[in-house]
């Protein structure tokens, strides 16, 4: 069970605020839930702290993903995600909601859940303390119209503006905290093709419409060019993919940068263009279905929406075979090496960002007085390598709300990894 | 150049799920050439069915992973991280993949692909 303290100090910890600053070495003090004082602490205040020596390691805050699925369940192929019976899937859900917290991610945008109400009962039991996890915003069953799914055992089907708005109430009163719409195609599927568009003006509108007036936020599956124009006309908060932005849609990202966030889901290509293999989908079928064409323009495209400083964030679609949860962080890596961000700013994206894309930038994602303590002691500089963010065992101490989830013992001793069971981990046939 | 290790292999064996990745770098620690080369113990690299997996990546390198290792791979697997920091691409082209492993690379990911449409520079359709 977490720690509860009132008073904690983190002494002498290389401060990684997420303002942009570079990292400074001090004191952060935090009292019940909320980051107190950083940088010099009067001493006076630290009095009964529970101290947390730093001896210089990296405190920052907790990292957000921008597109994340508990429900997705590790399967080796897109069906596997909608077989899974109720029950075993909801346990699958709640050992991911703790994986991605032992991963350091304490902030999560669901975008999409397999069955109804995965997501939502996930979120509740999360800030209920019943169970650990990251906070979250809820999702249900992605919408697409009639013949434009991607997987139809785990998709909420609806057609017309009407439709539409049905939908989304439906949704809503399930307690959802966003709409996903499932606007084009994916090329793994060997039928719907990524650069097809599916819904119509009307039909985004209507549902945007809904949502809003709700106070619910709408996201997207949206690859093709003219799904991201179509997304950005109507006001679809959150651009999943985005892969075909032509120059239009760029220049229409760019003059809405002030509230649209892009979550590109970028290791999806790169895993599954490269390293699926196992699983049986070789490199030669994914560059003949397209992935190969995919990946460079995704890349070329993100790196300009990074020059035009459009919100780019990370968060990956994980939960396959070949991108299983707990590998959040390759996004961030990604970001440095092929995205054209530097390592500042890639954590920038995940933290402070992150704050921003939860609806709470003045209390989430830095390292600031008055934020919500959402804090990771990292063994190690993620500036100067930021690999290290993948890697379990160099999170010493993660903390949310400030209630520890993860205190390692000052030996160095490492968390044992995730007990493999039967139905987290599925073997694809053959193996 | 880290040397990134499976923490969980084998995956669909629960009950020895994180065996490999402990032995490794068990092994590892007895090696005195190890010391130089960063370790990385990650959720998964995503080889499992022929489990016991591990990679050589670093910045603008390609990521290069092996699969089917054990413990007794620790000394080609710290020969390959240097020869693959050493390298321009990092692809196996590029370097000398130690022998016991040249048959167990399963992935090869390269960091920079051509980057041949860009419609925002090249003009507006």
């Amino acid at each position: 069970m977490p720690t509860t303290t009132s008073k904690i100090l983190f002494r002498d910890v290389s401060i990684l605020d997420s303002t942009g600053a570079d990292p400074y070495r001090g004191d952060v003090l935090v009292e019940g839930d909320r980051i107190a004082a950083v940088g010099t602490v009067d001493p006076s205040r630290t009095e009964g702290a529970r101290v947390v020596e730093g001896r210089g390691r990296t405190l920052m805050s907790g990292l957000c993903d921008a597109h994340t699925h508990f429900s997705w369940n590790n399967s080796a192929d897109l069906d596997g995600l909608g077989t899974m019976p109720v029950e075993e899937h909801l346990l699958f859900a709640i050992e991911s909601a703790r994986t991605y917290i032992d991963s350091g991610y304490t902030m999560c945008l669901g975008a999409a859940s397999a069955k109804d109400r995965l997501d939502v009962v996930c979120r509740d039991a999360i800030n209920a303390g019943r169970i650990p996890g990251p906070r979250y915003l809820a999702n249900g069953p992605e919408i697409a119209v009639t013949g434009g799914a991607l997987i139809k055992s785990i998709t909420k089907f609806a057609d017309g503006p009407e439709g539409m708005r049905k939908a989304v109430r439906e949704l809503i009163d399930i307690g959802v905290d966003q709409i996903k719409l499932s606007m084009t195609g994916e090329e793994i599927t060997g039928t719907q093709r990524a650069e097809d568009t599916y819904f119509s003006d009307e039909e985004v509108a209507a549902a945007v419409a809904e949502a809003h007036r709700r106070g619910k936020r709408v996201c997207a599956h949206a690859r093709s060019a003219e799904s991201v124009k179509m997304c950005v006309r109507h006001h679809v908060d959150v651009i999943y993919h985005a892969s075909f932005t032509d120059a239009e849609g760029m220049d229409m990202l760019e003059a809405n940068k002030d509230w649209v966030f892009v979550a590109p889901g970028i290791n999806w290509l790169v895993a599954t263009l490269y390293e699926a293999e196992a699983f049986g989908f070789p490199q030669e079928a994914a560059e003949a279905v397209g992935y190969k064409k995919e990946l460079e323009m995704a890349i070329a495209g993100l790196r300009e929406m990074h020059r035009r400083g459009i919100k780019v964030l990370p968060g990956g679609d994980y939960g396959f075979a070949w991108t299983p949860h707990g590998t959040y962080a390759r996004d961030l890596q990604h970001f440095v090496e092929l995205l054209g961000f530097t390592p500042m700013e890639a954590i920038i994206s995940a933290t402070a960002w992150g704050g921003e894309i939860m609806l709470r930038p003045d209390e989430l994602g830095k390292v600031q007085p008055g934020y919500l303590a959402d804090l990771l002691l990292v063994d190690g500089d993620p500036l100067a390598d930021i690999t290290i963010l993948q890697d379990q065992t160099k999170l010493t101490y993660i903390m949310k709300d400030g209630r520890f989830h993860k205190e390692a013992s000052e030996d160095g001793a490492t968390t044992p990894p995730l007990p493999g069971n039967v139905d987290r981990n599925q073997a694809p046939a053959g193996v | 150049m880290p040397l990134l290790i499976c923490r969980t292999c084998p995956r669909y064996d629960p009950a020895g799920s994180g065996r490999f990745g402990r032995a490794l770098t068990e092994a590892l620690r007895e090696d005195p050439a190890a010391e130089a080369v960063p370790v990385r113990s990650v959720q998964c690299l995503g080889g499992c069915p022929d489990d016991g997996v591990a990679a050589v990546d670093g910045p603008g390198k390609a990521r290069v992973r092996f699969t089917g290792l054990d413990a007794g791979h620790a000394g080609a697997l710290v020969a390959a991280a240097q020869a693959h920091a050493g390298s321009r691409s990092g692809t196996p082209e590029d370097w000398d993949v130690p022998a016991e492993l040249r048959e167990r690379i399963s992935s090869v990911t390269p960091k920079r692909p051509a980057l041949e449409f860009r419609p925002w520079v090249a003009g507006r359709p």
